[in-house]
Parts: structure tokens; sequence; C-alpha cells
């Protein structure tokens, strides 16, 4: 579970990203300075494409369960545990700044 | 200043060595306006050393030129390099896509060898390939890697083979991210967005009009066959 006392805390994407459809998959890639970075693509879901857009501002893991939910038809226990693997995910890659 | 034609396109280009002259050579022409002009300074061969960590000066200016002459087609000529060895049959260009190692110029030897004549090898190595007219068409050019397999000549491309060593050959179609991954290795990736967008907007244009298929071989007779007769065959999900 994603601890509560984080639940309003801050977060963002790092800068040198790109997002870009690639025939049916949407791609994350590194542009620019951080360019070298060649191996690290990351292909998005929708829901994760969603996702990444709205980190593109600071935004909040309680902010990004509920555009989820407003914009999505899923369930509450289900959208929250997919936001979770999901933002784990882009803090392992190093992709957030907290 | 000597002319050479390579992908349709006229390149002004004076060779620093006897080395990059010889290679270049069966790529003269007599026409006079260039579409481009390459030089290539000591601080070009310098860095193609330090990159490669190969001393020898006509090598180095050699891939020099082919860095500036890649740079200038992606950016302003409507192509790109595909690391890869290509062969004609039919009429027709098909690219096999690996990292070095993997096996493609063994696997077009057996090309060779099982179809004989009806196949040619067009670039064993680094063809260009570019978008003319709606159509995406394969260039030999003098890069044709060391066992120096190609010729002078140009095919429109209509499949690429991503390879992969097995013990069993087979065919499949790959996910849009295997595809993705394969061919951004296979070719310089910019370091610039805009770059990097030119690139992968080639490569969406170029797959609407190219079959790409996984093929999964060994070294036997069996794999050139397989190979081929996957891309006859409509694709299966």
């Amino acid at each position: 579970m994603w601890p509560k006392e984080e639940w309003r805390s801050l977060m963002k994407i790092k800068e040198g990203y790109a997002v870009r459809k690639f025939m049916d998959e949407c791609m994350v890639l590194p542009v620019g300075h951080m360019a070298d970075k060649k191996n690290m693509i990351i292909a998005l879901s929708k829901t994760g494409a969603f996702i990444w857009e709205k980190l593109q501002q600071e935004t909040t893991f309680d902010a990004l369960l509920q555009a989820t939910l407003d914009t999505f038809d899923v369930a509450e226990e289900i959208a929250k545990a997919d936001l979770e693997e999901f933002i784990q995910k882009l803090r392992k890659e190093g992709l957030l700044c907290e | 200043m000597p002319i050479y034609k390579i992908a349709d396109l006229n390149i002004a280009l004076t060779p620093r060595s006897a080395f990059v002259q010889r290679a270049m050579a069966p790529y003269l022409t007599q026409e006079q306006a260039p579409d481009l002009e390459i030089s290539v300074s000591d601080d070009d061969i310098a860095y193609e050393k330090q990159l490669s960590g190969v001393m020898h000066n006509g090598v180095c200016e050699s891939t020099a030129i082919f860095r500036k002459l890649c740079h200038r087609v992606l950016f302003d000529f409507n192509g790109i390099f595909l690391h890869s060895a290509v062969i004609v049959s039919a009429g027709k260009a098909y690219a096999f896509v690996a990292p070095s190692g993997t096996g493609k110029t063994t696997h077009i030897r057996l090309w060779k060898k099982v179809f004989g004549e009806d196949v040619y090898i067009l670039n064993g190595d680094k063809p260009l390939i570019r978008e003319i007219d709606g159509k995406f068409i394969v260039f030999g050019n003098p890069w044709q890697g060391k066992e120096n397999y190609g010729v002078n000549g140009q095919c429109e491309l209509a499949g690429i083979y991503l390879l992969n060593r097995a013990e069993q050959n087979s065919i499949s179609k790959p996910t849009s991210i295997r595809i993705f991954h394969a061919l951004i290795h296979a070719t310089v990736f910019p370091e610039s967005a805009d770059g990097r967008m030119r690139v992968m907007d080639f490569f969406e244009r170029m797959l609407t009009r190219t079959k790409v298929l996984t093929l999964n071989c060994n070294m036997q007779d069996e794999a050139a066959y397989v190979a081929k007769r996957g891309m006859e065959e409509p694709y299966e999900d």
C-alpha cells in the first residue's frame, strides 16, 4: 500500500523525456541531455500514458488516483494498485523528482 | 572535386587516403551538380579512432565519412542507415536485422547457397534506405562490412527479419516494442528530441509498407526456406 502520509507529497516527471506513439504503442524515450540512456525505453499503457501526462506538472498520488477514477471505468482498489505499481516503476527508473 | 553517387545523391568529396579512394571508386559519377558536400578533418578521424580503438587512418576516415553521410541523409534527404544485411529476391529487398555476432552474414550466405542465382546480396552490413515517391528504397554503398558483400545497386524494401539464433527454425510476428528496440539499435539514434522523432517517424512510415517478422533460426539450409516462406505467407496472429 502507498503510505498514507505520502498521498499528498508532490512529485513530477524529470525533464529530458519525450512520449510518443510508435505503431500501436506509447513509448517514453530519453532525449537531449538524457539521450545516452538509449536502452531506457518504457512502453506505456493507455492509463500509463494518462498518468505520465498528469505528471508533467507537480501532482500527488491522491490527485492522480482521483483523476484516474474520473477518467477510466475502473474499481478504486484496482486503480490504486495499478497506480502504485506504475509510480514505483517510475521511481525505480529514476524518472521522478519528489 | 570528385563526385560520388550514393543513395541517389551526388556527393562531393575528396578522399584523403588511398583506402577510401579505392573503396569509393565504383561510385564515381560524371554528373556535376552535387547534392551535398562532405569533408573530413583530422579531428573527425581522431574522434573515430578514440571511439573504435581502430588506429587505421583510412578505416577511420571511412567511418567518419559514413557518420556524416548518415546525418545528412537523415536530416536533409529523408533516409536512414539500417545496420543489417540485405538480400534481393524476386525484385524485392529483405533486410536481416540483429546485433553484431548474431549471424546475419551466416544467414544470408545460406540464402545464396540455397537459392543460388535467384538472390543476391545488395549490402552485407550498412545499407542506406531512403523514402522516394512514397517507396522505401534500399541502396548499396561502399560500406559493406568486413566480408565486403554488396553491389552498387538499389531495390525497394519489402520485408525485415529480426534475427535470433535458435535450435529450431520458426517465424513469428514481433510486438511493436520488439520492432522498435531492434530498429533503433540498428541505426544512429540522434540525441536531440527532433532527431529522435525524425527517426521514429521514418520507421513508422517505413513499417506501413514493410512486413516485419521475427526469425528464429539455426545454421541449416532449412532456415532459409522457413524465412522465405514466412514472408510469402500472411501473418498468423
